[in-house]
């Protein structure tokens, strides 16, 4: 039985069809990477499922559920998280108060938001969140000051906060240095794993995806290219021609240069 | 591989908030506010009579300002509530003149449903509004009151009505001198407990939430909050709060009239307050009330026709070089003056 | 006679101040995301110098074009000193900052600007009615109407007729466009987006002179003058959509004609009129009826 079952969606703005019939059953558990050249609809996608962009047509359920064109909040409730390419803080606070803000949701009811934030339950929780992302050390440091990698960090722990069943990462290393990146998807990955998150997260990094998705979804001009076993999907003409290129074996500015590229 | 203590897996239920009601820096807060109100009460009480007024004036812009505060909190500003405090003030002069009711706590509670019930009428109607277009159709919401009591006869048009003195449980409070004293007091508590009730809030989830509306809505959003009911909820504070701020004004100066308390200008002059207090504290609102008033009798005594432009002068200063209003200033002092060790809380 | 000739003539009238003063107001707004509040403290200088002007020249019995020149001369030097010292010594400091922190700080501009003139000019009435005495009247339709009413009905319609060839004709107009689309962008393809912004504050601000310069022969001059127009002018700019010119005229003829009306037949509900509309905009559509198109983001 799928976890999350996305039938034919399409989304047009305007002119513009960013998502034409896409449809993905994603079971639980599973592990995909998500790819695509800039603009072939990854963002829309996960902005579909999640409820922050219009669906035009098609069907997206959840856990047996139908959560097409609901709003984010209540897709979020019914266990669909997402962190942001743009890590969406809150910039004024610190780490431990955006952690303890994500926490709260748990607090049931009008009474339960009526009492301090700061009480145990919420920041049990939070700290339990600054220990599996190892953010001690940025624990009480505004938001706006810290680094990329970290914000990210914090982007993906406030995401986890509200114990989804299914999580999209979108971008998770975008922005961060190379040798970070690998730290930075260890760092999130883990906790992800022991909580038994459905993780579907937008790369551009192929050696990423190769290291840590199971299953590839490759996007392009709006549909799925392909999808597969990730090692299929890295070896398939089609992806490596659209998406991925391949190794040319030439230097680069010699003669042989153009005729190699040329496919 | 950073690893956690599996007993601390489980879920916490919604029980577990109450075990502990009060964190300790709410404690902390709490007891100032006491402190400084146990001094307020005690300065009004035998201050001289004709400080009466002023000091309740002053505590009623307090309490507007308390409510507008909380929305600037959120990012959002409304140059409209004046249609809040002609509401609580015009229920007072009904009460008054069509029912011959006199009786004060009647006053607030009528002002303040009334108040509520506006407020939560509009306040669906501009839960989804932000920034100008907020602060503006609030606007137009307020003038649109205003332009039907200016023409209308039923409501004094621009004298506006008269409002008799209060009675606290058939008690008079009027003296040959003025108000009573039990009326000041009155008040006082009124500002008190709206003061702790803003605290409250400031501390609670929600009022987290109306801090984080103006850092990041949609992540508010997407961490399964609903950004519209916490405005809404803030905006219905806003306008009770207010509407019993019309009730002591009217009250306190014993005539109610559209100019000086639904038009656009007054709403301004509540603006105004909540700026110069700042967000810092429930406190700050209540020195933005006090602020406003001491500017506004000073300037009123000395220069009468510069009042608007010590007002005017006095918000391009606080916006342009203390956005976070004098009580940032006051925080600066007492944290440089004592020496406190912040402790982590663990 | 509220006969539809003096209905349609008055609301044309008072659209014609309206358009003139909330042009500049909207056009500020699309180019910088300002809402000047103290637009309409200018427009009661404008008003109040005029008015004294006009005084002066009257005395001095000159003949009838002088009193325009003064009123033309008044709106650009009040105009262009209040557009030069607000624009240089408060926003341009303040520029990037949040929207409301912008409306408040002109809110406080306009309120001690306002006063200020409360202070310079006094509390007492000023009386400036030799323009319009000078240019006569004339019958329409059965009502007696002021040529100088007719002339500010021209003279927006000029206005209009200026924004327009400005804004679609001139190099620097087209410039401000490209800035109001995306101000970014503008200043990546090395548009100077600051003098752009300076000249569309002080062309603003000029018009809202105008509209007071030239509408005090009609009216006794009085304090609270901005107070009442700058809301009014809100209102105009909400209805055709903040940052639109055609918006402004548009949005000035429906609450001029509507006030007509209202004044007209159910003077209680003039206010109520104006407001309600603009209320019901501000929930039906709130970027206006005209408003300026704006590029999806996806």
């Amino acid at each position: 039985m799928s976890l999350l079952h996305v039938s034919e969606i399409v989304c047009r703005f305007g002119f513009v069809t960013a998502l034409d019939s896409v449809s993905v059953e994603v079971k639980e558990g599973e592990v995909i990477g998500v790819v695509g050249a800039n603009g072939a609809g990854k963002t829309t996608f996960v902005n579909a499922v999640t409820g922050h962009s219009q669906v035009t047509s098609g069907n997206v359920s959840f856990d047996g559920e139908n959560i097409t064109n609901r709003s984010s909040r209540a897709i979020c409730r019914k266990g669909v998280a997402r962190s942001f390419q743009v890590s969406q803080l809150f910039g004024s606070m610190t780490v431990f108060e955006n952690l303890m803000i994500s926490c709260a949701i748990h607090r049931g009811g009008a009474g339960g938001r009526l009492l301090p934030l700061e009480l145990t339950d919420t920041r049990d929780l939070a700290r339990r969140l600054v220990t599996e992302f190892g953010l001690e050390n940025v624990r009480d440091t505004q938001v706006n000051v810290l680094p990329q990698g970290v914000r990210k960090t914090v982007d993906i722990a406030m995401t986890v906060a509200s114990e989804p069943k299914l999580v999209f990462l979108d971008e998770p290393t975008s922005g961060v240095s190379r040798k970070e990146k690998f730290e930075l998807m260890e760092q999130v990955v883990e906790p992800l794993r022991h909580r038994q998150v459905t993780i579907l997260f937008v790369e551009h990094d192929m050696d990423i995806v190769e290291k840590y998705a199971q299953r590839v979804l490759a996007f392009f001009e709006g549909r799925i290219l392909f999808d597969g076993e990730v090692n299929d999907a890295l070896a398939n003409s089609e992806v490596v021609s659209k998406i991925t290129g391949r190794e040319l074996g030439v230097r680069a500015g010699s003669k042989d240069c153009g005729r190699e590229a040329a496919f | 591989m950073k690893t956690w203590d599996p007993r601390s897996d489980s879920k916490i239920g919604p029980d577990a908030g109450r075990k502990q009601g009060l964190t300790r820096s709410l404690r902390i807060n709490l007891v100032v506010i006491v402190a400084v109100y146990a001094l307020l009460g005690t300065v009004s009480m035998i201050a001289a009579d004709w400080l009466d007024t002023p000091i309740m004036i002053a505590l009623s812009i307090g309490i507007a300002a308390s409510g507008l505060m909380l929305l600037w909190r959120s990012g959002l500003i409304s140059f409209g509530h004046g249609l809040y405090l002609g509401v609580g003030a015009y229920s007072v002069a009904i009460l008054n003149q069509w029912y011959g009711v006199s009786s004060v706590f009647a006053a607030l509670a009528v002002g303040g449903f009334l108040a509520g019930l506006t407020g939560a009428v509009i306040g669906v109607l501009i839960q989804r509004y932000r920034g100008i277009f907020f602060a503006m159709l609030n606007l137009a919401f307020s003038m649109v009151l205003y332009g039907y009591l200016v023409n209308s006869n039923m409501f004094g048009s621009t004298e506006g009505l008269s409002v008799s003195p209060g009675t606290l449980l058939g008690i008079d409070l009027v003296t040959s001198e003025g108000h009573d004293k039990r009326l000041v007091l009155l008040v006082v508590v009124l500002c008190f407990l709206v003061t702790i009730f803003v605290e409250v809030w400031r501390h609670s989830v929600m009022g987290w939430l109306g801090r984080s509306i103006r850092d990041n809505e949609v992540r508010v959003q997407y961490l399964g909050y609903s950004v519209a009911q916490t405005v809404f909820v803030t905006y219905l504070i806003s306008a009770v709060a207010t509407g019993l701020a019309g009730v002591v004004l009217a009250l306190s100066i014993g005539q109610v009239d559209p100019g000086s308390m639904v038009n656009w200008t007054a709403s301004g002059d509540l603006v105004f307050a909540t700026v110069l207090g700042g967000t810092g504290s429930a406190l700050a609102p209540v020195l933005g009330g006090f602020c406003y008033e001491a500017i506004h009798s000073t300037s009123m005594q000395l220069f009468p026709s510069s009042w608007g432009l010590v007002m005017g002068v006095a918000i391009v200063a606080i916006i342009m070089a203390l956005p976070t209003g004098l009580w940032s200033v006051i925080r600066r002092i007492i944290k440089a003056r004592v020496f406190s060790v912040k402790k982590v809380e663990q | 006679m509220h006969t539809f000739v003096t209905v349609a003539l008055d609301g044309l009238e008072f659209a014609s101040y309206l358009f003139i003063v909330s042009v500049g107001l909207t056009v500020i707004f699309g180019v910088m995301r300002i809402l000047n509040v103290a637009h309409g403290a200018v427009y009661g200088w404008g008003a109040y110098v005029a008015a004294i002007v006009i005084g002066w020249a009257s005395a001095a019995a000159l003949p009838v074009w002088a009193y325009f020149v003064g009123i033309g001369l008044t709106s650009v030097v009040v105009g262009a000193a209040f557009g030069l010292i607000v624009y240089f010594a408060f926003v341009r400091r303040m520029e990037g900052q949040d929207e409301v922190i912008l409306l408040l700080l002109t809110f406080g501009l306009f309120l001690a600007l306002e006063n200020l003139s409360l202070l310079v000019f006094g509390g007492t009435s000023h009386y400036s009615f030799a323009p319009v005495m000078a240019l006569g009247r004339v019958t329409v339709g059965g009502t007696l109407r002021t040529n100088y009413g007719f002339s500010i009905i021209g003279l927006a319609a000029l206005v209009g007729v200026a924004c327009w060839y400005f804004f679609d004709r001139t190099r620097t107009g087209r410039l401000i466009r490209v800035v109001i689309y995306d101000r970014e962008v503008a200043e990546t393809l090395g548009v100077n987006v600051n003098a752009m912004q300076c000249l569309t504050f002080i062309g603003g601000s000029v018009l809202a002179a105008l509209g007071g310069a030239y509408i005090a022969p009609t009216i006794s001059v009085q304090p609270g003058l901005g107070t009442q127009i700058i809301v009014m002018a809100f209102a105009v700019s909400v209805v055709g959509g903040l940052g639109s010119i055609s918006g402004a005229m548009i949005g000035a003829l429906i609450i001029g004609l509507l006030r007509s009306v209202a004044i007209h037949f159910v003077p209680s509900l003039e206010l109520f009129v104006i407001y309600g509309v603009m209320a019901a905009v501000l929930l039906v559509r709130p970027e206006g009826l005209f408003p300026p198109p704006k590029a999806r983001s996806i």
